[in-house]
């Protein structure tokens, strides 16, 4: 049954559609395709119960049963907002953060793990996969892809570096509420993100985030500490009373 | 005349956009300076100065091309954007993909014909991916990026001959 159907979003186009399939290869897909064939209609969300084919970086395939989690697409037609998409990747990525937090009781354990994954203490919670369209060099529009592990049981047999709501509090969670709370905040700090200062938010809500910790550069272990994310998403360490600025797979943080 | 104040020359005459060839001729010295024609007006700045030397003359002066204070090796490639030729270009800094993932054909082959709205490759920047469209219609006549190589913004990643 669709449970999304009865949710009335607090919102002003963030969810105020949404388009619910059972089963489906991947609702980024599946909103790619809608927008290719159809339009692009600003906020429109496409959800499902179970995802045949979600998927991460690297064909990396996210694992989820059915009816346990969350698995859907935000569609963000960008004509007019032309947000920059790595300012975009924060307000994601922040909006997520905050949600997952109040659920946890404002939970110190939850982290943004750069570039875009949320951690609960070294497991992995939630993802983010944003797929950008570009007409020339003009941003058209934004599938934001969001995957939460909420009610999904995982055995020490899974043997993969993941956890869940459920995991954690021990019991079922609500996941229409947390759905519904999500792309409330997301609207909200989307149309905010200047007056709340989302990327510094963001910045502070990094795993590792003004700690010295070790990083592996280019397979040599090296001590550093994170001070900032830039305006072209890239990772600023202190290393050695230097200030350098990585890409992603220039660094990898050792957790 | 020293290396040095032809060098001050060349850059002069490099700096002024309605200048296209300047000559000087001594007794036993001739010296023209002389930009292709689409150099007054295209991008990449690349200034020919020949120096044509009396027999008395040493070599290295002879056959000289000295690169103009803006040229950069980034603007090597697009040549013949000076030409009817469209670049598309890099809308960020990133890695250029020519399929959605390795077990799919290329968007755009050398040849193939591109419209508004025709995907021609992926820019994968920090776990975003970035799929660019044409915004032009035309062929394909040239790749200039490698799969799976960084590029930078506003870096030249196809030709296309528009119709």
């Amino acid at each position: 049954m669709n449970q999304f159907a009865k949710i009335k979003p607090n919102t002003q186009f963030i969810g105020q559609n949404i388009i619910y399939f059972k089963c489906i290869d991947s609702t980024n897909n599946a909103a790619l395709d809608w927008i290719k064939n159809n339009s692009c209609e600003n906020g429109n969300i496409f959800i499902t119960d179970f995802q045949t084919n979600g998927r991460g970086q690297q064909s990396n395939i996210w694992e989820s049963e059915p009816n346990k989690n969350l698995m859907f697409s935000i569609v963000l037609n960008q004509q007019t907002t032309l947000l920059n998409p790595f300012l975009l990747n924060k307000i994601t990525a922040y909006s997520l953060f905050q949600s997952l937090q109040k659920s946890l009781n404002n939970s110190q354990f939850i982290k943004i793990k750069w570039p875009n994954d949320l951690y609960f203490k070294q497991k992995k919670i939630a993802g983010i996969l944003i797929e950008n369209n570009f007409l020339g060099n003009k941003i058209n529009y934004s599938v934001i892809g969001i995957g939460i592990n909420v009610n999904q049981k995982f055995t020490n047999n899974d043997n993969i570096n993941a956890t869940s709501l459920f995991q954690i509090c021990e019991k079922e969670q609500d996941r229409i509420r947390l759905f519904q709370e999500f792309i409330e905040v997301f609207e909200f700090n989307l149309l905010h993100f200047q007056s709340l200062e989302i990327e510094n938010q963001f910045t502070k809500s990094l795993l590792g985030y003004n700690q010295t910790e070790e990083f592996n550069i280019n397979n040599e272990i090296i001590k550093g500490t994170i001070v900032n994310c830039d305006e072209f998403g890239r990772l600023s360490v202190l290393i050695n009373d230097q200030i350098k600025a990585f890409n992603h797979g220039e660094i990898k943080q050792i957790i | 005349m020293d290396i040095k104040e032809i060098e001050n020359l060349i850059r002069f005459v490099s700096s002024q956009k309605n200048v296209g060839e300047v000559e000087i001729e001594k007794k036993d010295f001739k010296l023209v300076i002389r930009k292709p024609a689409q150099n007054i007006v295209a991008a990449p700045q690349y200034i020919q100065a020949t120096a044509v030397p009396a027999p008395q003359m040493s070599a290295p002066a002879a056959q000289q091309t000295i690169e103009a204070p803006k040229a950069n090796a980034e603007n090597n490639a697009p040549a013949a954007v000076a030409s009817n030729l469209i670049t598309i270009k890099s809308p960020m800094i990133g890695t250029f993909y020519r399929s959605s993932s390795p077990d799919k054909p290329s968007f755009v082959n050398v040849g193939d014909e591109v419209k508004p709205g025709k995907p021609v490759c992926i820019i994968e920047a920090m776990k975003l991916f970035n799929e660019i469209e044409s915004e032009v219609s035309g062929k394909i006549v040239k790749l200039l990026v490698d799969n799976a190589t960084p590029v930078e913004y506003d870096q030249p990643l196809f030709l296309v001959e528009p119709n």
